[in-house]
């Protein structure tokens, strides 16, 4: 039994990989099927050779807890929000408040700003659920969408933006978010961790690293793939001549719906009359647009969109069967046997360890951190020791962060696929931005912030309250000094020669890696030169993992994939 | 708390105005100022 | 490409000069599953697709049937975890009973400790959304009790169980009768 779950870990492994690779070319849903029937398969024939026939008919149960619920529930429960708002004239009530705002002394690039950090702010348990309803509205900025307001490079960059903000909020989100299922663990110590011990390390490092990956689209992003995204610029005939922008009106159902969708926030945020699941009081704010806004129950059916819905479902029974035959205990025990290799040690370990969800990227953050705190926990006091309890935190919240922004970039019905599809992109354009965002910045941050903010005396009479402060903001200014000179001499360096810019890309992916890795040594361990060394290594390994397990270029079999025989 | 959000709102609104290519000093000011609302009612949604 | 619309043979590389190089960390898997591809998998597709609505459906109708309804709500967010000493049984991780309550998944439950909880409600002021956590367990001690007494759960979990001390006083009885 002890070698079923690495049998299928490994069948897991070499099926995702394939299929990145291109030596299977279906889509990754029946891949991740194929996985779960597979990994059932071998664990019916294990369980049958030691625990006989009842076993194995009890598995079907057990893969079929892998299924979170909530999280698809959320995302269908946000496209029927978005679809009454579109269906009443919302996103029209919308504008004409923008436009407002514009003229307000913030001005446009001020309401942008307010606009992309909008997720966090309001840090609902899914981001799907804003991204679904705000997605189409920022689309309305440029060209094609009528405002015109925004150049083709600009919408890039506020999309790309927005959508990173959002595939992240589930994570200091306090109503069922995914930072909730550390803070759970951490309960066990800090007596108020589960009123969000999480939420600030993460708000904080989601804010900076939005700001990192607007600029990675810019710089970096745009410059290689110039072609990738098939948005279209104004008329030069058009934008010579000052555009005219539209006169917006909006229907008085419109302003109503946007009233009721901000208050269904609200209510599910604040939760004034009770505790209640957010699905409920979404739900019960789409009917009510239906009475109050004369919209139709079939307006609010065509927001939805099903493939995130089932890649979601897709990914959630792959993980089920593998956790019903043990084959995220594997995971733990060769992460564990890290420990005892000798330029790894528990720093280097750690460092690859917090990346982990960015290295496997899900469509649902929840898939992999539901499996994988646990194992986290046991590194600390609760079983191996290799942590203390304030140690275990800063690591969680470097963890978590980097796990509530898997499903930005994740190829499988994640989130961030929705930004793409918003601005007319090849899938994986911004792809490379979130991970690097996720990698260089987010998780160093979070784990520099619950150090010496949230775990020393928190009190603005108390010497030390200024020291952190003073701390947190030289490491904020450090940490994204050093990735945006990343970026920026990337973007010099750049030429026609496509080898010459991916050894750039490289270079740049593997020093962002180290440089976060050394950053966790140091907020763990403080300083400790054998630890930062170790963890610089294990942040060198991480980035490599994350970094080349795609294909270097795209080859013939992915051409003949694109040009292959119509149906 | 609201110190570090307000310092690091106005850090992230800087760069994505410039990002945005809003160069001007009156958008970067604007970025700013919107980075700091952004920042201040981020930390207000926390727990203190 | 070329007017003819030659499938290119599979493993070359591709010769236009202007494809550029993927840039580390970007994820295009989705490039394998452009609609012209599907031709020789269509139907399993759709055997897959149907699987993964069937699998979605069964996790929603099933505590429908079994009258423990309450078990959909749950958000999986183990803020319940922070119950910790409160719980005066020792359950450490109550997210776990309540997904195995949702999907009767016997091992699971009894593993955790569903058979020792006493239902005192100390994990239930953790929750997020205040669901009755007492009553969701209660209901799968029941269903628990049942399949073994129809043979369904294998002895080898039971003996587990007992020789971990995960067996309350409540159940005992039961479970000492099944395994003997």
């Amino acid at each position: 039994m002890e070698y079923l779950g690495y049998i299928n870990l490994g069948i897991f492994l070499a099926l995702m990989l394939s299929t990145l690779f291109g030596y299977i070319r279906t889509p990754v849903q029946t891949v991740l099927v194929i996985s779960t029937i597979l990994c059932l398969i071998v664990g019916a024939i294990f369980k049958y050779a030691a625990y006989g026939i009842d076993a194995v008919l009890l598995m079907p149960n057990e893969f079929l807890g892998g299924i979170i619920l909530h999280p698809i529930t959320a995302l269908l429960t946000g496209l029927f929000l978005a679809g009454g708002l579109k269906a009443s004239g919302g996103f029209d009530a919308l504008k004409v408040l923008l436009r407002f705002l514009r003229r307000s002394p913030i001005g446009l690039v001020g309401t942008l700003v307010i606009l992309i950090n909008l997720p966090v702010i309001s840090s609902l348990p899914c981001g799907r659920i804003l991204a679904a309803a705000l997605l189409p509205l920022l689309f309305t900025f440029g060209f094609e969408g009528g405002l015109g307001i925004l150049t083709k490079s600009q919408l890039i960059v506020l999309i790309g933006a927005f959508t990173r903000n959002a595939m992240g909020s589930c994570g200091p989100s306090p109503i069922g978010g995914v930072g909730q299922i550390a803070e759970g663990f951490l309960g066990s110590f800090f007596a108020t961790a589960s009123d969000g011990i999480l939420r600030a390390p993460q708000a904080f490092s989601l804010m900076l690293g939005t700001a990192v990956v607007a600029l990675f689209l810019k710089l970096i992003s745009q410059k290689i793939y110039p072609n990738d995204v098939s948005l279209r610029e104004a008329p030069d005939a058009m934008a010579a001549q000052k555009f005219a922008e539209p006169e917006i009106k909006a229907p008085i159902e419109g302003y109503l719906a946007l009233v009721i969708f901000v208050i269904s926030l609200l209510t599910a945020i604040f939760q004034p009359l009770g505790k209640m699941p957010v699905q409920s009081v979404l739900v019960a704010g789409a009917l009510l647009m239906v009475i109050v806004c004369r919209i139709r129950l079939n307006d609010l059916l065509e927001g939805i969109i099903l493939l995130p819905v089932t890649a979601m479902a897709a990914g959630f029974l792959a993980a089920g069967a593998l956790a019903a035959t043990d084959g995220f205990k594997a995971l733990g025990q060769i992460l564990n046997s890290l420990v005892g290799v000798q330029f790894l040690g528990v720093a280097g370990m750690l460092a690859i360890f917090v990346q982990f969800q960015t290295i496997l990227p899900l469509s649902c953050a929840r898939i992999l951190t539901a499996a994988l705190v646990p194992v986290l926990y046991l590194f600390g006091p609760a079983q191996f020791d290799f942590l203390n309890w304030s140690q275990l935190a800063i690591v969680m919240a470097a963890y978590i962060i980097n796990a509530t922004t898997s499903c930005g970039p994740s190829p499988l019905g994640g989130g961030g696929m929705m930004g793409e599809g918003t601005m007319r992109a090849e899938t994986g354009f911004i792809k490379g931005a979130y991970t690097f965002a996720s990698m260089a910045i987010m998780a160093p941050m979070a784990a520099i912030f619950m150090k010496f903010l949230n775990l020393s005396i928190f009190q603005p009479s108390d010497p030390r309250f200024l020291q952190d402060i003073k701390m947190i903001a030289a490491f904020a200014i450090l940490i994204a000094g050093v990735n945006i000179l990343l970026l920026v001499a990337g973007s010099k360096l750049f030429n026609k020669e496509s080898p010459n810019n991916y050894y750039i890309q490289v270079f740049g992916f593997l020093l962002g890696g180290s440089i976060s890795g050394a950053i966790l040594a140091f907020a763990v361990f403080e300083i400790d030169a054998v630890k930062i060394a170790q963890g610089a290594v294990g942040g060198f390994i991480a980035a490599a993992l994350i970094g080349f397990m795609v294909p270097r270029s795209l080859s013939k079999r992915m051409t003949s994939t694109l040009s292959g025989p119509e149906l | 708390m609201w110190i570090v959000f307000a310092f690091v709102g106005i850090l992230s609104g800087v760069i994505i105005a410039w990002a945005l290519d809003m160069n001007s000093p009156k958008e970067i000011f604007q970025g700013a100022l919107g980075g700091l609302i952004a920042g201040i009612l981020m930390s207000a949604m926390l727990p203190h | 490409m070329s007017d003819k619309k030659e499938t290119p043979k599979i493993g070359e590389k591709r010769k236009d000069s202007n494809q550029p190089l993927i840039l580390p960390g970007i994820h295009r898997y989705q490039f394998f599953t452009n609609l012209k591809d599907r031709g020789w998998t269509i139907n399993l597709d759709r055997v897959a697709l149907f699987g993964i609505v069937a699998a979605m459906l069964s996790v929603v109708i099933k505590p429908l049937l079994r009258w423990n309804p309450a078990t959909i709500y749950c958000y999986e967010c183990r803020a319940c975890y922070a119950t910790q000493d409160r719980c005066p049984v020792g359950i450490t991780l109550q997210a776990e009973l309540v997904v195995a309550a949702r999907v009767l998944d016997y091992d699971r439950f009894i593993r955790n400790g569903g058979l020792k909880c006493i239902r005192c409600g100390n994990c239930q002021s953790y929750c997020v959304q205040y669901l009755p956590l007492p009553e969701m367990f209660s209901v799968m001690q029941q269903e628990t009790r049942r399949a073994m007494v129809n043979g369904v759960i294998p002895k080898d979990i039971l003996r587990r169980a007992l020789s971990q001390g995960l067996v309350g006083k409540e159940y005992i009885d039961d479970v000492a009768k099944t395994v003997a």
